[in-house]
């Protein structure tokens, strides 16, 4: 067990490792390299875009071709400190979290506009309005908290990495990862505690 | 471990890798029971897991044009210039100098005539229309302005009224009122013309206008 666990580890070092390499190529100039590392990290980028915004947003397309411009251009930046996914993912959640901060900027400004482009699809089944429910919430609430908090929660919960894992993509000790996570939980039970309805289908069920 | 100021994380983290024991489940349910916030952690990334993954684009060249270093770019190739290019391009210029002087002579003329209408309507009703308008701060704080304004006017009537003697001395006039007078967007908000200010402006405009000509002309 320990000896698969280990050859494991290896191999994602190796892989972190031609990962780094292959971005570093990207960021001097390389588009061959580009264009592979892109594809590489491409399901980790889609996820986070896709997470932040959810599939029917309409300027999803738009996002996604500014995601990767965004990773592209930040490339020649990066430095090898964080694994190159945690690094590109990141990027990814910042521009995802900003276009949908925007894009609630421009709801306010414009309630109709709203109704017709971000309203919720209507849905047939209420489990299935429940899990838009659920992740309006969790996105409206990574929109609003402190980029750190946002960072650590929303790589854990999008993309399902756990404390060390973000903590080797932030480039931050494992302690304030933690601490982190903590205060954006706070800040998402105190959302739930306005929301009675969505709280009432979060009943534990072991 | 308190329920609201602890999260399982790690628990969390080794029920997301498969790995969790009963003992360690167990825990996670206890702490579950009373916290929403990783109930709703857990539930978000179940609804998550069941949307389907978004394909790649398959337009990579405006990120792969993204990713040229700016000074690769290669810039737009100049043209050769060849002697019927040049000719071309003389032949542009001269037509812009020609069109340029067309329209400042239009123009003028224009100006001119609007002054030298004003005047000969102001000869008539000038003093009547002086004394009801009052004079405004926004008014008197351009002072330099209508000074242009009128010189303009005098410079217009002059050129084109044959009831105006040529003999008028313009010396002293100011003559170069574009570069005397602001424009209005860089007066101060004040010294802007809002609706009511305009004829207020006007009148005094034309009250000094008179004054200038009359001491230019006597009229």
């Amino acid at each position: 067990m320990a000896t698969v666990e280990s050859s494991e580890a290896i191999e994602a070092t190796d892989a972190a490792a031609a990962l780094t390499a292959l971005a570093r190529r990207a960021g001097a100039g390389d588009p061959i390299a580009a264009r592979h590392f892109l594809r590489t990290v491409w399901p980790k980028i889609g996820r986070v875009v896709v997470g932040v915004l959810g599939t029917r947003h309409p300027e999803l397309e738009d996002v996604v071709q500014q995601t990767l411009i965004a990773v592209s251009q930040a490339l020649p930046a990066f430095r090898g400190d964080c694994h190159p996914t945690g690094y590109a993912s990141r990027i990814a959640l910042h521009v995802a979290l900003r276009a949908r901060r925007k894009a609630a900027t421009r709801r306010a400004r414009s309630e109709t506009l709203a109704r017709y482009s971000l309203s919720e699809p209507e849905l047939a089944h209420d489990e299935e309005l429940g899990r838009e429910r659920r992740k309006r919430v969790m996105r409206d609430l990574l929109a609003e908290l402190p980029e750190e908090q946002s960072d650590a929660l929303g790589l854990r919960v999008l993309l399902g990495w756990s404390l060390e894992e973000v903590a080797l993509a932030s480039g931050v000790p494992l302690n304030t990862v933690r601490s982190r996570v903590r205060l954006a939980k706070e800040a998402l039970r105190r959302r739930l505690e306005s929301e009675p309805e969505l709280l009432a289908e979060l009943e534990f069920e072991p | 471990m308190s329920v609201v100021g602890l999260h399982p994380e790690q628990l969390i983290d080794k029920l997301e890798a498969g790995t969790l024991s009963d003992a360690e489940r167990a825990q996670l349910d206890a702490h579950l029971r009373g916290c929403t916030a990783c109930r709703m952690d857990l539930a978000t990334r179940a609804d998550l897991a069941q949307d389907a993954p978004f394909a790649f684009p398959e337009q990579p060249e405006l990120m792969l044009r993204a990713l040229e270093p700016q000074e690769s770019r290669e810039p737009p190739a100049k043209r050769p210039s060849t002697p019927a290019a040049r000719r071309s391009r003389q032949r542009r210029i001269a037509l812009l100098v020609v069109a340029a002087t067309l329209s400042a002579s239009g123009a003028l003329a224009a100006l001119s005539n609007r002054r030298l209408s004003w005047r000969v309507w102001f000869r008539d009703s000038a003093p009547t229309v002086a004394q009801s308008a009052a004079p405004s701060s926004g008014a008197l704080k351009g002072g330099v302005r209508r000074k242009a304004l009128a010189a303009v006017a005098v410079a217009g009537a002059l050129a084109t009224s044959p009831e105006l003697p040529r003999t008028a001395d313009t010396s002293s006039v100011p003559v170069t009122a574009p570069n005397v007078a602001a424009p209005e967007s860089q007066l101060a908000p004040a010294d802007r013309p809002t609706q009511p200010n305009r004829a207020i402006g006007l009148a005094s405009h034309k009250q000094e206008s008179a004054a200038a000509a009359g001491s230019a002309g006597g009229v």
